[in-house]
This record gives structure tokens, sequence and C-alpha cells, in this order.
């Protein structure tokens, strides 16, 4: 029984403890909403396959506070995102706008895959030309 | 005839592909100083920041960061950073240059840390901040340290390197070409 009660104390403090480390969100929900759509939007630096809302490093910690922070203290989320491109290039986004730099990575799938299609419907209709000639 | 080409067309989109990535590639290699510029860094004004200095007495402002008749080089380390050990001996070579003004900030650590590592190792900087809570990351860019930035005598980045600066003589070559 005193065994049960010490663990349950243990477990209370770890509890605080955890709490104390825990981001906070902010107290208006529409905002706090908008922070975390953006917090999508923006890749993490340390691990890029993440956006900054799923990564666990330090440093996305510190832009979802900044982001936070930008966005509470009223500035359009254009603004942020801008901010944030000047120091870290197009890159910083997982979903980089169209611009002179990133058209290729926007278009060159399309472009594969037209010619891909077009390498198909060429093998197909020489094989319906063969299979006719062959008749 | 016909059969042949189109197959050969996925290839030949895969040898364009190449062609254009190595040109790519290869204009950075063309310039001068590309390796350690040619990012979105550069010539873009330095954040405002303050930051203490590791002795306390005096503080990182915009002034600090400039230098009428040297070359800022801006270095952010850690004491628990393995990679800032691959480029200490880099920056103690750099120290010895006159032309440049070698600045330290310790970044995520804690003074006394700093202190005992930069005892040990020596210390290259003119000048030591300290940075324990990060808060100089997204205002400079960072992804993390090692991580060095050049500055011109106008106060603009000029040149900026991720990671261990392993070759002394490419943060020199940019340093005579601003100077110049």
């Amino acid at each position: 029984m005193k065994a049960a009660g010490i663990i349950t104390v243990m477990i209370i403090m770890v509890c605080f403890s955890l709490s104390a480390f825990a981001e906070q969100p902010l107290a208006d929900r529409a905002l706090e909403a908008r922070a975390r759509r953006m917090m999508q939007e923006i890749r993490c630096v340390v691990c890029a396959a993440q956006s900054v809302a799923d990564s666990d490093a330090t440093l996305a910690g510190d832009m979802r506070q900044m982001i936070r922070d930008h966005l509470a203290s009223g500035q359009p989320e254009a603004e942020i995102r801008g901010y944030l491109r000047q120091r870290y290039g197009d890159g910083i986004f997982l979903r980089p706008g169209l611009n002179a730099q990133t058209w290729l990575l926007w278009f060159f799938p399309m472009l594969i895959l037209a010619i891909g299609g077009l390498v198909i419907r060429g093998l197909f209709r020489q094989k319906t030309i063969a299979e006719a000639a062959d008749d | 005839m016909k059969k042949r080409l189109f197959l050969f067309l996925p290839l030949t989109v895969l040898a364009v592909m190449m062609v254009l990535f190595a040109l790519v590639l290869g204009q950075g290699e063309k310039q001068e100083v590309s390796v350690i510029t040619g990012d979105i860094h550069i010539d873009r004004p330095l954040p405002t920041l303050s930051l203490p200095s590791l002795e306390g007495a005096e503080w990182m402002t915009q002034a600090a960061l400039s230098s009428p008749d040297k070359i800022v080089v801006v270095n952010f380390f850690a004491s628990w950073c393995q990679p800032c050990l691959i480029e200490h001996p880099s920056l103690l070579k750099l120290a010895k240059n006159p032309d440049i003004r070698l600045i330290g900030i310790g970044w995520r650590d804690k003074p006394d840390a700093l202190r005992q590592w930069l005892m040990r190792q020596g210390n290259p900087y003119e000048m030591v901040f300290v940075d324990n809570m990060g808060q100089s990351s997204i205002p400079w860019g960072l992804s993390g340290v090692p991580e060095t930035f050049v500055i011109d005598k106008k106060g603009r980045m000029r040149g900026h390197i991720v990671g261990p600066v392993t070759d002394s003589m490419l943060v020199e070559a940019l340093v005579a070409e601003l100077r110049s």
C-alpha cells in the first residue's frame, strides 16, 4: 500500500516536470490553429523530411515559438513566411512557391509524365501496326 | 527504327537532366568564392540582436560586428559540438591573419563550459559572445553549429559556411577579395 502511494507521487511529479517543458499554445484558439497550420508548412532545418510541427529538434521548437510570437504580435502570415525565406531560402517551405528558382521542381514531374505517356503511346501504336501487318 | 528512338527517349531525358544538374553545380565551382558563398545569406544586412560577452562586460551589437579596417568573421560554436573540434585548428590559423577580426558566438552553451573549452583548445577569438538560449538561431538563419559568416567593412554578410571550416585558405581567399 505504501509502495503504491510512493509510485503515485512519483508519477505525479514526473507529469508536473514534463508539463514544465511543454510548449504553451496561444490562448486565442483561432490564432493557435493558424500557427499550427503554418508549422505544418515549414520544413525543419535539422531533420529535413519533417515539418517543424512534427519535429522534436530544438531548432524546430524555436521556430514554433517564433511563429506563435509573430502571429500573436499581429504580423501577417505572408510577412512571417518572407522573414523565414530571407533567412533559409525557399527550401524552408515543404511546398515552395512557384518562382524562377523553383519552376523546374514544379513542372519536371509533369514533363517526365508527359514524355512517359508519349513513349507508351508510341510503343502501343507500333505494336498495333505490327499486329495489323501480320494479320 | 522509330521504336528504338522511342526507347532511347527516357535515356535522353536522363542525360539532359544529368547535364543540366552538372551545369548548375559547376556554376558554383566556377565562382572563386562560391564554396562558401552563393547562398541566400549573401548581401543580407546583419540581424539586430544583442548578446552578452563571455566576460559579461560588453554586448554584441551590430557595431561590434563591423570593423572599418578588418573583415569580420563570425563563428558559431559550442563546447558540446564535435565538428567544432575539427574546425578549431583552422580557426587558430585564421586568428593569425591581421586582416581578420574573428568573433565567436557560443551557441546553446553555458559560459563556464565555453570558458573551459576555450582554455583547453585555445582561444582564437578576439571576442566571444554567449547565446545560451539559442535566440540568434533564426535571425542568423542557423541550422546548427558550427556555422561561420564573413562580414565586409560595410557590415553586410558576404560569406557563409555551414559545417566546419576545414580549410582556412578558403576564408582567407574571400577576405583578401573583400579587402581589395
